[in-house]
């Protein structure tokens, strides 16, 4: 034999070998990040949910609870106001960092309105506690809950409840009411926090900050 | 005479070599994925100086002791510590660096140069958009994903803020939402982001919002085929109570009297804002929080006027004290770059002769900067030595070649990309593979 066919056959032992071993290998299976829930966006641009601007944001949580947030200017660049100058678009993506200050401002601004209804005495000019008999002892469990919160679904979400019984307003309930009864008296000492609790819900809800 | 075959001479050694290769191959194979270096879990950090840089003051500077008919170096306006550059070895070459940039000579081992990039225009706002993405704008509009968005798509393993932009724009076009930057207005505001709620309501009932939050719904939802906002807010509303749960912001106060905070203020220049820029992006890699973070380190660099002789160096000393003082800080648990890149940046460079002002106009021949281990070390690339004109270059060698290529960003970010185990496709050029020294699996 050759060194020519000598060379030849090694080689093709080498390629072969090395085919069989290609082969038998195996990848490892690619990583899944467990937070991939949602899929690529693949509803048309014109279709899709759009999240509220920054400036969208606050007009709407002014309107909403009558507070203005003090951190609007600071923050408005990080929940995406564009500079048009570098930055064109709006920011619109449910970031950790708009979530993150989403509810730093609704948390401000409910706390703000239900301590600022609870100096008014007319109802009419409250803006959460509207239907609430009364705000001295912000009572969870007042007679007129349920017809206070179908007036907040409408303010916040534009959902009009006609029934008291509408499962729309049970997470809302469930707030003011989950381990009190009517007869506690800590009812009295965690009203407040409660209805601030229902209001800044309010106002994270995916129908408040989407159109 | 008899015609002979003529066959190629081959000799035992060379069978033997090839066979001892086929074995060899043979043999490895199975440990492949062992010997490959995984791409996730990278890191990776873009500084941007923003304004256009002096690359004669910075990457791409003159011998003060030579003549140049197309340059002036302004020799009598700067102070005499800024009239010098200083030679320093990449790769196995001398190369000249700008006398700013002695905070970044103790990493030189790590350093490739792209030098004489023609960035095809001298507007602000469309080389911003052209250098962050590497990719010609329409207009001024971003058309690609900022490097930044692309590296964290690439490197992420469940980082909780896989990408953080600090003092810049960022865009992502091509990948999934979950690598869109978050973003900064200011490093400070990190603490904002990943700190305790503001105003937080008594535990149960900010458990008993919580739970109303993940039962809620769009009204749409039932209907829509796309991404649900309610997924998407839970998405975040989670990763913001694992960052309160982890109380990772304490690593970011740099006030704190911890002995981590005292390093970093022994390294970080902290009384600026260049400081607390590189020392954020940091910490946001060392704290596992981000696989890939942009930020703009510096502003200030757009010097037209009599102020250039004085601010460009000065501003330039600033950004690369605090870059060099962030290679350090990196380096101490990853001392050869094996899992970290940084790239340095600034949309343009600033004309060769000094206009009538004292200044210095924009420039379209500039220089962008690798620190890490994926890039063959030195300097890919050159401006006219005599006029820091644009020059054809070898895409092999890198010197300039008649025949060769008009380096653009495009080259280097495919460049950059493909070893950092992404895909080069989207920037049309062939990457310049004889400057990759390893590629990362994806």
């Amino acid at each position: 034999m050759s060194s020519f066919e000598n060379l030849a056959a090694g080689l093709c032992l080498a390629i072969v070998s090395s085919i069989v071993a290609v082969g038998c290998s195996s990848d490892s299976s690619p990583y899944v990040d467990p937070r991939s829930v949602v899929g690529p966006e693949e509803v048309p641009e014109t279709k899709r949910i759009r999240r509220l601007t920054a400036d969208q944001f606050f007009a709407s949580l002014y309107v909403a609870t009558g507070q203005q947030w003090d951190d609007e200017e600071q923050f408005a660049a990080t929940l995406g106001r564009p500079d048009f100058a570098e930055v064109t678009a709006e920011g619109r993506e449910m970031s950790v960092g708009f979530a993150k200050l989403a509810g730093d401002a609704a948390r401000q601004t409910c706390r703000r309105a239900v301590q600022q209804d609870r100096g008014i005495a007319d109802p009419e000019s409250r803006v959460i506690l509207r239907k609430i008999n009364d705000v001295d002892q912000l009572d969870p469990f007042d007679p007129n809950v349920d017809e206070n919160l179908r007036y907040l679904a409408l303010r916040f979400l534009g959902v009009y409840a006609i029934d008291d019984e509408d499962r729309r307003l049970q997470p809302w309930r469930t707030i003011l009411h989950d381990g009190l009864t009517d007869v506690d008296d800590a009812r009295l000492s965690e009203g407040e926090d409660r209805w601030i609790a229902v209001c800044t819900g309010l106002a994270l809800h995916p129908d408040f900050l989407t159109y | 005479m008899s015609k002979k075959t003529e066959l190629p001479h081959l000799s035992r050694r060379a069978l033997l070599q090839g066979m001892l290769g086929g074995a060899a191959t043979y043999a490895l194979w199975p440990i492949r994925p062992l010997l490959a270096q995984d791409a996730a879990g990278h890191r990776f950090v873009a500084c941007f100086l923003d304004g256009g840089w002096d690359v004669l003051l910075a990457g791409d500077p003159r011998d003060p002791a030579g003549s140049y008919e197309g340059i002036d170096l302004g020799l009598n306006l700067l102070a005499a510590e800024f009239a010098d550059p200083f030679p320093v070895s990449m790769g196995g070459t001398e190369q000249l660096w700008g006398p700013t940039m002695r905070a970044l000579q103790p990493h030189a081992d790590l350093a490739t140069f792209f030098r004489g990039i023609n960035m095809n225009t001298v507007s602000h706002e469309t080389a911003k958009s052209y250098s962050h993405t590497g990719r010609q704008p329409a207009g001024a509009l971003a058309r690609g994903d900022s490097i930044g968005t692309v590296a964290a798509a690439v490197h992420d393993n469940g980082t909780l803020l896989p990408n953080a932009a600090i003092s810049i724009p960022s865009y992502n076009r091509a990948f999934d939402n979950r690598f869109s930057a978050i973003r900064m207005n200011d490093p400070r505001e990190i603490r904002d982001l990943i700190g305790a709620t503001q105003g937080a309501l008594p535990e149960g009932v900010e458990d008993l919002l919580h739970k109303a939050l993940e039962d809620a719904y769009s009204c749409v939802s039932p209907a829509y085929s796309g991404r649900l906002p309610e997924d998407e807010l839970h998405i975040s509303r989670d990763r913001i109570k694992r960052l309160q749960q982890q109380d990772v912001v304490a690593r970011f106060d740099f006030n704190a009297e911890t002995a981590e905070m005292d390093e970093i203020r022994a390294l970080y220049p902290l009384d600026n804002g260049s400081g607390r820029a590189t020392a954020t992006a940091a910490q946001l890699l060392l704290t596992d929080l981000s696989a890939a973070v942009t930020t703009r380190v510096r502003g200030g660099y757009d010097t037209h006027g009599v102020e250039w002789a004085n601010d460009q160096p000065q501003r330039l000393v600033e950004a690369f004290e605090a870059i060099g003082a962030m290679l350090t800080h990196l380096r101490n648990d990853d001392p050869s770059f094996e899992r970290t890149t940084v790239l340095v940046y600034s949309e343009f460079a600033r004309t060769p002769k000094i206009n009538g002002d004292g200044g210095r106009d924009h420039w379209f021949a500039d220089t962008m900067m690798v620190f890490g281990s994926t890039l063959k070390k030195g300097v890919f690339g050159a401006s006219n030595e005599q006029d820091l004109g644009i020059l054809a270059l070898d895409p092999v060698t890198g010197r300039p070649d008649e025949g060769g290529i008009q380096l653009r960003p495009e080259h280097v970010m495919a460049t950059l990309v493909q070893s950092l185990g992404g895909d080069p496709s989207p920037y049309r050029e062939d990457p310049l593979t004889a400057w990759i020294e390893k590629e990362l699996t994806p």
